[in-house]
């Protein structure tokens, strides 16, 4: 084999991941070889090993197959099948003589834009050398056949799951795991998506509320954008990304994480010069597709509906408020979701754990519960998901010291106290005490910490991870306010009767989901949106 | 029929035209068999762009259509309703993608050319030998069977009944209620339970839709989603076992729990020392028609001046958290202290578990009170001239001895006995810990595996009464979604045939399908595929050792051609 040759790979990708991560890549612009080409099949497990040889026999000089993760199959366990195949194959090969660095099999998601990069280019150098409560309560009684708004107060959707690389208990691929649900939101007939839209007013009652809304304009019309992103190149306003908790840049013509749907863009007009009274029309004049209109207004819309669902989730306990920790003043001190943003593969830094300096941590505390104190209530996720992180880290950094600091473990379920264990024995520490304060120390950070017997101690380490508590969604007193519904002690929207109607609320027709509810995890986040759907639909009066 | 392709590439405005020489493309094409026309447009998924296509293929007489344009995963909807409204079967329409796989990711536009020519080929190529499809609809069943009377099966009925939905209930017991009927109070508002049952038993009463079967068993259920075929065997005590027959649509279980055996672990003396007891002896104890009237009282009948209450007994043995035993734990401070004036309480806990925005303060009162706390492992419970002796060690390893009048075991809940009956005759796995598994742990968190089988309650897991209620009615969310009444189902069209003459019965299908929609006749000695079930992934296709499995739309002689054309 010399110079100039390419070799001719053929690659089987699975619908639902592989083939979403390629067209990733695509609205990436990243660089695929073009001897690439790609066959669609609907599961990696269609690829049965007579259509591998029949490549190869046809001038193949290589074969990628690709697929959902293992566990995140969209048929449940058919890249298992094909993970089984491949092995017998590669075996197979080998006897007849075969190179078998001429086969590939991969595990590409639909979030992995890069990696997709990363394989395809990868395997040419190998042979010269791829939010949910609402959305789930919207599809459930869209396809019952009843006409569904979905009001949502962003440009995008998926809520704050999109925001999480993998989810607990099974590190599952969060953004693959929804993008099926997120698709058929998008396709539904029977669903009207009104983003950048809020509720200003309700009245009526069950089966005849009259809800007025604002919907705010994008500026881009969702016909004619194509999701190509030429517009933010010549945009000269650079503000912080709130999606990526300000770790990084964005236009004021933007979109806020590659993927994020709908796939077109909105002007922040807060930000833009254009809209702030300077001369610039730079997205306008870099869009071939007439998809950029600056003359769009603001809409009021009045919309008659039978029945409300509340699902604005959660934001987070503002860490700030707790000086002793040293957020946004120290460097190396993070928030969960900081550390979310930088363990994604489409965040800021495309999923390299590195502190600023530019260098992986080599030492990590995580304290728990921070906030718990002030709010009065456990949140219910944390200790998961700070069980997550120290699973994630570790497979990304072996040799990572993690310590855990925590005052009740709250893994509750049959799944939680497996994960727990198999996080335990891979050697992280769980440190039962308060920590009481944040400091520099030389070059690493040192965490003062009290034990329940009262003795005081510090430990070392490169980066700190604050996990706070969950709070209700921004809006929320005023939206109760407009419904009319009373919010708990904590501020969440309260029950009718909290422990027998758990969605219901005092107002007959409106219903409350997920953690606009109270903190809880997606399993039950999907249930309560579900039960919002099953009261609806149901006529037993 | 002759064939007559139509071949339209999109510029996509620059994204494609910048990119690929459609020029050329078109003149490879041109020349293709049975190419009769191809041309190139600005924007196919506008509405001009789908009223051109739609035009075309009219004035043309297409019996065939491929599209050059973005990913499938954007449009392949949009063009296959173009065909639709011409009047051409969607089927016979392929969508390439030289945009997000081609065009964007290929800087050297003569090799993005030549690929898209490749692509564009192989599609031409595998076009030919698509057939028609047709939407496939199923009448189904609207009605509803429920196996469990406790307080997630009366939701899940209640819910679900209509008019035009008919729902059994059917419960093992002489009674409706499960074990809710038997908490005196329910946590964390304190309501009472019996009185809560027996309001909801009254509603079921005047409800014409749902029949309720007491001391009844379903002992047999076949079919499918839509079309379940159920038999119902009741005996009443003293009496002649009388059989149902019926059809449902959808099948809900609601099982229930059990809790673990505490006579397993002789550490803590339960069934040989007196006066211990695990929350549900403690829970018949406090209803005013238990063992002793409603009286809390020792085996020696007088009152308890103190009590120990052990928490995650049987913990480490099962391996998972319970969830429910803090905060029920703090209840039964509240009913200790309501009875008996100057109670002595203490807890014995590893972690508190109190998540939700209302435990905490939950747990705060019972402290407050006078509640004590302490963070300790039991070892062992003794018994003792002078009563009850728990030995604790903590977690800096000091021991310690409480001397109690009485001790409340806390331990694990198990899935009910019959949830294994259950599990296995509707095929439904159990995880490792026993209880009904999901389908999906996140996503899906009440349907089971099997498609029209659903899972709620403690027969999944650990959980409150609350989280059961939701369940109930997130159940019902899904059926009343799915099986509407009147309304056909709609089914997967891309599913999976077995041809006859082809198989050789080694069932090795029947392994890999997923969703088990595949089953053997014995009479025929050959698989068949159930495509209500089918989901379409193609494992069997693969898997199919005579080729009898294929797998409609992505047969191999179609991804063959495919191959062939890109490796040209």
């Amino acid at each position: 084999m010399g110079e100039g040759f390419t070799p001719r790979i053929v690659g089987f990708l699975c619908n639902w991941c592989s083939y979403a991560g390629a067209d990733l890549a695509g609205a990436a612009k990243l660089e695929i070889p073009a001897s690439l080409s790609v066959i669609r099949v609907m599961c990696s497990g269609r690829v049965d090993p007579v259509l591998v040889a029949t490549a190869l026999l046809r001038g193949a000089d290589g074969v990628l197959i690709a697929g959902c993760h293992p566990g995140d199959c969209h048929y449940r366990e058919g890249n298992y099948y094909a993970r089984r195949r491949f092995a017998l194959l590669k075996k197979t090969l080998e006897t007849l003589g075969l190179d078998t660095k001429r086969l590939m099999l991969a595990w590409v998601s639909a979030s992995e834009g890069q990696r997709f990069g990363e394989v395809a280019n990868q395997f040419a150098g190998q042979i010269i050398g791829a939010g949910i409560a609402g959305i789930e309560a919207s599809l459930l009684l869209a396809n019952s056949g009843r006409k569904v708004y979905l009001i949502e107060k962003t440009s995008y959707i998926g809520g704050n799951v999109i925001k999480f690389e993998e989810v607990f208990p099974n590190m599952d691929c969060a953004t693959c795991m929804i993008a099926p649900k997120q698709q058929e939101l998008l396709a539904n007939e029977n669903i009207e998506l009104l983003t950048l839209s809020q509720v200003e007013a309700v009245s009526g009652a069950a089966g005849d509320f009259s809800v007025k809304i604002k919907q705010k304009a994008r500026y881009i019309d969702l016909v004619n954008c194509i999701g190509c992103n030429a517009c933010f190149d010549p945009c000269p306003v650079e503000v912080d990304n709130e999606f990526e908790e300000g770790l990084t840049k964005r236009k004021a013509v933007y979109i806020p994480c590659a993927g994020a749907l709908p796939n077109v863009p909105a002007i922040d007009t807060e930000n833009c010069l254009r809209f702030k009274g300077k001369e610039c029309q730079a997205c306008q004049e870099a869009c071939a597709f007439e998809a950029i209109d600056f003359d769009q207004q603001d809409k009021e819309l009045e919309l008659k509906v039978g029945a409300i669902v509340v699902a604005t989730g959660f934001s987070m306990f503002d860490i700030g408020k707790i000086s002793q920790y040293g957020y946004k003043k120290l460097g190396g001190v993070y928030s969960a979701m900081e550390i979310e943003r930088i363990c994604a593969s489409n965040g800021p830094t495309q999923g390299e754990i590195t502190l600023q300096s530019g260098e992986a941590p080599k030492s990590v505390a995580i304290i728990n519960c921070v906030g718990r104190e002030e709010k009065g209530y456990c949140s219910a996720v944390c200790c998961m998901a700070a069980l997550k992180l120290c699973h994630f880290l570790k497979n990304k950094l072996p040799e990572l010291k993690i310590t855990q600091f925590y005052s009740d473990l709250c893994i509750p379920g049959k799944a939680y106290q497996h994960f727990y264990q198999e996080v335990k024995d891979s050697g992280v520490d769980f440190i039962r005490a308060e920590v009481t304060g944040i400091s520099e120390s030389g070059k690493e950070l040192a965490v003062k910490y009290k034990t329940g017997e009262g003795k005081e101690n510090s430990l070392a380490a490169d980066m700190v991870i604050l996990n706070p508590a969950l709070e209700p969604g921004a809006e929320s007193a005023k939206l109760a306010g407009m419904l009319n519904i009373p919010q708990s002690r904590e501020g969440f929207f309260s029950e009718k009767e909290p422990d027998l109607t758990p969605v219901a609320t005092a107002q007959d027709g409106i219903f409350i989901a997920g953690c606009a509810q109270g903190p809880k995890d997606i399993a039950e986040t999907i249930a309560e949106a579900e039960a919002t759907a099953g009261r609806i639909l149901s006529r037993s009066g | 029929m002759a064939k007559r392709l139509g071949v339209y590439v999109c510029e996509c405005g620059t994204n494609i035209a910048d990119k690929v020489d459609i020029d050329k493309v078109l003149a490879v094409v041109r020349s293709l068999k049975d190419v009769v026309v191809a041309d190139r447009y600005k924007l196919l998924c506008s509405g001009d762009g789908q009223e051109y296509l739609k035009q075309s293929i009219t004035e043309n007489g297409l019996t065939h259509l491929v599209v050059a344009a973005c990913s499938p995963k954007q449009h392949e909807t949009t063009f296959m309703n173009v065909c639709e409204r011409a009047g051409l079967n969607p089927y016979l329409f392929q969508l390439v993608n030289i945009r997000e796989q081609c065009a964007w990711v290929t800087s050297d536009g003569e090799a993005a050319t030549d690929k898209a020519i490749r692509q564009i080929r192989a599609a031409i190529s595998r076009v030919h030998y698509h057939t028609a499809l047709e939407k496939k609809g199923m009448e189904c069943n609207p009605d509803v069977l429920v196996i469990g009377g406790g307080i997630a099966g009366i939701k899940a009925s209640q819910i679900l009944a209509a008019p035009d939905r008919k729902v059994y209930l059917v419960e093992k017991t002489a009674s409706l209620g499960g074990k809710t009927r038997r908490f005196s109070k329910l946590f964390v508002n304190m309501e009472s339970g019996p009185a809560l049952i027996a309001g909801e038993i009254e509603r079921l009463q005047k409800n014409k839709n749902i029949e309720v079967l007491t001391e009844s068993e379903a002992e047999q259920i076949l079919g499918f989603l839509g079309n379940f075929e159920v038999k119902v065997v009741s005996k009443a005590e003293d009496k002649e076992a009388k059989e149902q027959n019926f059809n449902v649509g959808a099948v809900v279980l609601a099982t229930g729990f059990d809790l673990s055996d505490a006579k397993g672990l002789p550490q803590y003396g339960y069934g040989t020392l007196d006066d211990v007891y695990t929350s549900l002896d403690f829970e018949e104890m406090n209803l005013a028609d238990g063992p002793t009237q409603g009286k809390i009282l020792l085996k020696n009948g007088q009152p308890p001046k103190s009590a120990a209450i052990i928490h995650c007994v049987g913990r480490a043995e099962k391996g998972y958290c319970s969830k429910v035993c803090c905060l029920y734990s703090f209840k039964f401070d509240r009913m200790l202290q309501s009875q008996l004036a100057g109670v002595k309480i203490a807890h014995f806990y590893s972690d508190l578990c109190i998540p939700g925005k209302a435990n905490q303060k939950f747990y705060e009162d019972s402290r407050e009170s006078g509640v004590e706390f302490i963070r300790s492992a039991v070892t062992e419970i003794a018994g003792g001239d002078k009563g009850l002796t728990v030995k604790y060690e903590s977690e800096s390893g000091a021991k310690g001895d409480l001397a109690v009048d009485m001790v409340i075991l806390l331990p694990a809940m198990e899935t009910s006995g019959d949830a294994r009956k259950f599990a296995e005759m509707l095929n439904i796995p159990q995880d490792d810990k026993g209880f009904l598994a999901e389908e999906h742990q996140l996503l899906s968190p009440v349907a089971s595996a099997v498609e029209g089988v659903f899972v709620i309650g403690c027969a999944r897991g650990p959980q409150s009464i609350a989280e059961s209620i939701v369940q109930a009615e997130a159940s019902a969310g899904k059926i009343l979604s799915a099986l509407v009444p009147g309304r056909k189902l709609e089914l997967e069209v891309k599913t999976s045939q077995i041809l006859e003459s082809f198989c050789t019965g080694c069932k090795t299908c029947l392994e890999v399908c997923p969703y088990g929609a595949i089953t053997f006749d014995e009479d025929r000695q050959i698989s068949v595929v159930n495509e209500v079930l089918c989901h379409g992934c193609g494992n069997c296709a693969a898997a199919c050792p005579s080729g009898a499995a294929r797998l409609k739309h992505f047969t191999f002689p179609q991804l063959y051609q495919e191959l062939k054309e890109v490796l040209r």
